[in-house]
């Protein structure tokens, strides 16, 4: 115990200061609920800690691709380097090996020089605006989601652990209002995780390239908002994954079950779409079999929400390619199947929980 | 209950208005798959009050303040807040708003200071965060004695201060109904004291405590009214003057032992000859520290104080004189104890013989063997 004394002052003598009125309706006080977490995450150590794990993860990157650029431009000035193999004729090509040591031709400075610019440049374009938003996308849907789901795990399964549900829900917090807020802070997190990654990648695009020598092209009204929607649609691609953190630590009521499954569930997709398409060849006999396994891949919240970034990221600004061939589906389908992953992990978090007795 | 145990029915309470009824339950059962957590509960704790809720570990006390807060779902039965049904998610959110509670252990944010976990205690009431809400926060820190350790994280504090915070967080917003599960746990005497001191001034100012306790002689201090609890019934309930009343008596020491049955014998023959006053005539054991007769025995007579004349008269008519004659106060413990069939000699009186050992019939028959448990 503490020398600090509890001091039995008279509550009138206290309480001076009279609170605030309570929020009276659902949507405000969920509005100050879901402020609440976001202030919970902004004061966690983790928090800060996978902030700078992504950031620092996004410069070292940046870093790499820079140093490429001027290794690039300065590697080998003499020896094997700078030889080429001798051009290769049609009689020589039909001949024998001869085990004669290989004839390099060597090239003239202008050639090594020009040679070094093309490989310099084709470097330098990746952290040059917009492809320095592909990478900046990459390192999201990848390293970010990974970090968003280990705090979203936490933040959730938090609640648990530490009793604080138990607080809410005694204060008269509704078993909705305590998932929606949840969901709606996860939400925002996703939307700052992505904008973050597409601001920094715009940042580095429009700076350190230029820097360089690159030109940058016109962004315009429609690449602009090709940018929004690549932001929006990343953070639908992390806040996919933090839903089912969400509902995982809801039903496991911990920090563990949120993050391994949701983890575990990142890396399932990878691998079952292998064994789908090791399955699916099998089938090759029975067509209607291959062609059902073959699809289910399709129904992959994953591949849905990376189908949609890529959708959104094609023209004018040339973020991502198209898409990768395969898919059997198109936008709609693309964000229905979105749409009804997070209505069944958000509906049944708030189902799991609407009934259950807070015992822990 | 015991047929001498002084007590009000658990069904005791008057016609009381809505408005003067803070809380109240009616049938308020929880079943766990076979096993019966709470059955039937009817409590009424009245604006005011301080209301003790007792009972043996696993009589359901927790279980019945998870109900109230909304935790557990009743299986049967309603619970009043304010006069209102809080049956439904609106309703009962309505209700906890104006309740301040601590269910089971203090339950806060360790990677936040004090502070700032009070913050989120308002959030959680739909207080939005303003100078005027951190301003309270300090109030209510400085309430609890943790004002200098208000920035310290939560994580840092010792258990007491643990328990200072969870005080705290059920002041915040100024309830009208104060809800704490076992709030002296882990204070030092001083911090008891403390706490019994501000649920002392809460209710001077009007609010309602309806708190959880094992520390019986700590209830008796600062309750005003209790209900008392056995496997998930309501044995009783009731002001707590009003339980203690009948349970008032007289304690007798004599400076020979062999004079004590003999004493015993005459105050039952007495009893069964006409003095009726005299409801029970039992053995009971010392206060610790306190002068103990030879033999270790005192003599209880269960009978108004005011009659201690008539019993020394009595005794002295059959040639005994006792060497101390003095009132004895019911205890909320000796109450709670014969009423719940449990034992324990903490305050002086063996609990069983409290509750069950039978007085000798006649004199010099069935002397006292100190054992123990203090049966006769």
């Amino acid at each position: 115990m503490t020398q600090t004394q509890l001091t039995p002052t008279p509550r009138s003598a206290v309480a001076r200061a009279e609170l605030p009125a309570s929020a009276t309706s659902w949507a405000t006080q969920t509005v100050f609920l879901t402020g609440w977490y976001l202030r919970t995450v902004r004061r966690r150590v983790m928090g800060k800690v996978l902030f700078w794990i992504l950031v620092g993860i996004f410069a070292a990157v940046v870093g790499l691709q820079v140093a490429g650029y001027f290794i690039a431009l300065n590697s080998g000035s003499e020896g094997a380097a700078n030889c080429a193999p001798a051009p290769v004729t049609t009689q020589q090509a039909g001949e024998q090996p001869s085990g004669q040591p290989q004839q390099c031709q060597p090239l003239s400075q202008q050639e090594i020089q020009a040679a070094r610019e093309a490989a310099a440049a084709a470097i330098r374009q990746t952290f040059t605006f917009p492809s320095s938003l592909t990478v900046a996308g990459g390192l999201t849907t990848f390293i970010g989601l990974i970090l968003l789901v280990i705090l979203a795990g936490a933040v959730v399964g938090g609640e648990y652990g530490y009793g604080t549900v138990r607080v809410a829900l005694g204060r008269g917090v509704g078993r909705g209002q305590f998932i929606v807020a949840q969901a709606a802070a996860l939400a925002v997190l996703a939307l700052f995780t992505a904008g973050l990654m597409v601001a920094l990648g715009s940042l580095v695009g429009a700076t350190v390239g230029p820097l360089l020598g690159a030109t940058l092209p016109a962004v315009g009204l429609e690449g602009a908002w090709e940018m929004v929607l690549f932001w929006l649609a990343l953070s639908l691609n992390l806040f996919a994954f933090a839903a089912i953190a969400l509902f995982m630590a809801t039903l496991g009521r911990s920090t563990a079950a949120g993050i391994g499954f949701a983890l575990g569930y990142f890396i399932f997709e990878g691998v079952a779409q292998g064994i789908v398409f090791i399955v699916a060849t099998l089938l090759f006999s029975q067509p209607a079999s291959a062609d059902f396994v073959h699809h289910i891949p399709d129904w992959f919240i994953g591949n849905n929400v990376a189908f949609i970034v890529r959708n959104v990221s094609q023209a004018p600004l040339v973020i991502n390619g198209p898409p990768l061939g395969g898919e059997a589906f198109d936008m709609t389908h693309a964000l229905l199947v979105a749409l009804a992953y997070l209505v069944v992990l958000i509906g049944g978090s708030y189902l799991l929980l609407r009934r259950r007795d807070v015992t822990d | 209950m015991n047929a001498s145990a002084p007590g009000i029915p658990a069904s005791e309470s008057g016609p009381q208005s809505a408005a003067q009824t803070v809380l109240r339950t009616a049938g308020l059962t929880k079943q766990y798959g076979a096993r019966v957590a709470v059955k039937d509960l009817a409590l009424d704790v009245r604006r005011g009050d301080v209301f003790g809720l007792l009972g043996p570990n696993g009589s359901g006390k927790t279980t019945t303040l998870r109900m109230m807060l909304g935790l557990v779902f009743p299986t049967a039965g309603e619970i009043y807040l304010f006069g209102e049904p809080a049956s439904s998610a609106g309703a009962r959110a309505a209700g906890l708003k104006r309740v301040g509670a601590i269910a089971e252990q203090p339950a806060f944010y360790p990677f936040l200071s004090g502070e700032e976990n009070l913050i989120g205690v308002a959030a959680f009431a739909g207080v939005p965060v303003t100078a005027t809400t951190r301003a309270r926060v300090r109030e209510a820190l400085e309430q609890v004695g943790l004002g200098p350790r208000g920035k310290d994280l939560y994580k840092r504090y010792s258990l007491g201060m643990k328990q200072r915070l969870g005080i705290a967080a059920t002041l915040l917003t100024q309830p009208e109904l104060i809800v704490l599960d076992e709030p002296t746990n882990g204070l030092d005497p001083a911090g008891m004291v403390e706490v019994r001191s501000l649920i002392g001034a809460l209710a001077r100012e009007g609010v309602t405590v309806l708190l959880s306790s094992h520390l019986l002689h700590e209830v008796q201090q600062v309750c005003t009214r209790v209900g008392i609890l056995k496997e998930g019934r309501l044995l009783a309930q009731g002001e707590v003057s009003t339980l203690l009343a009948g349970s008032s008596g007289l304690l007798l020491g004599f400076a020979e032992a062999e004079q004590l049955p003999k004493a015993a014998g005459a105050l039952l023959h007495a009893k069964e000859h006409g003095a009726d006053w005299i409801r029970d005539v039992r053995y009971a054991l010392p206060d610790p520290g306190a002068w103990a007769p030879p033999g270790g025995w005192l003599l209880r007579v269960d009978a108004p104080a005011e009659r201690a004349s008539e019993v020394n008269s009595l005794l002295a008519g059959y040639g005994l004189f006792a060497a101390e004659l003095r009132r004895s106060e019911g205890s909320l413990e000796q109450y709670f104890l014969a009423l719940t069939g449990g034992s324990g000699t903490q305050s002086g009186m063996t609990a069983t013989a409290a509750a069950s050992v039978p007085a000798p019939r006649t004199a010099g028959v069935a002397a006292p063997v100190p054992a123990t448990g203090g049966q006769a």
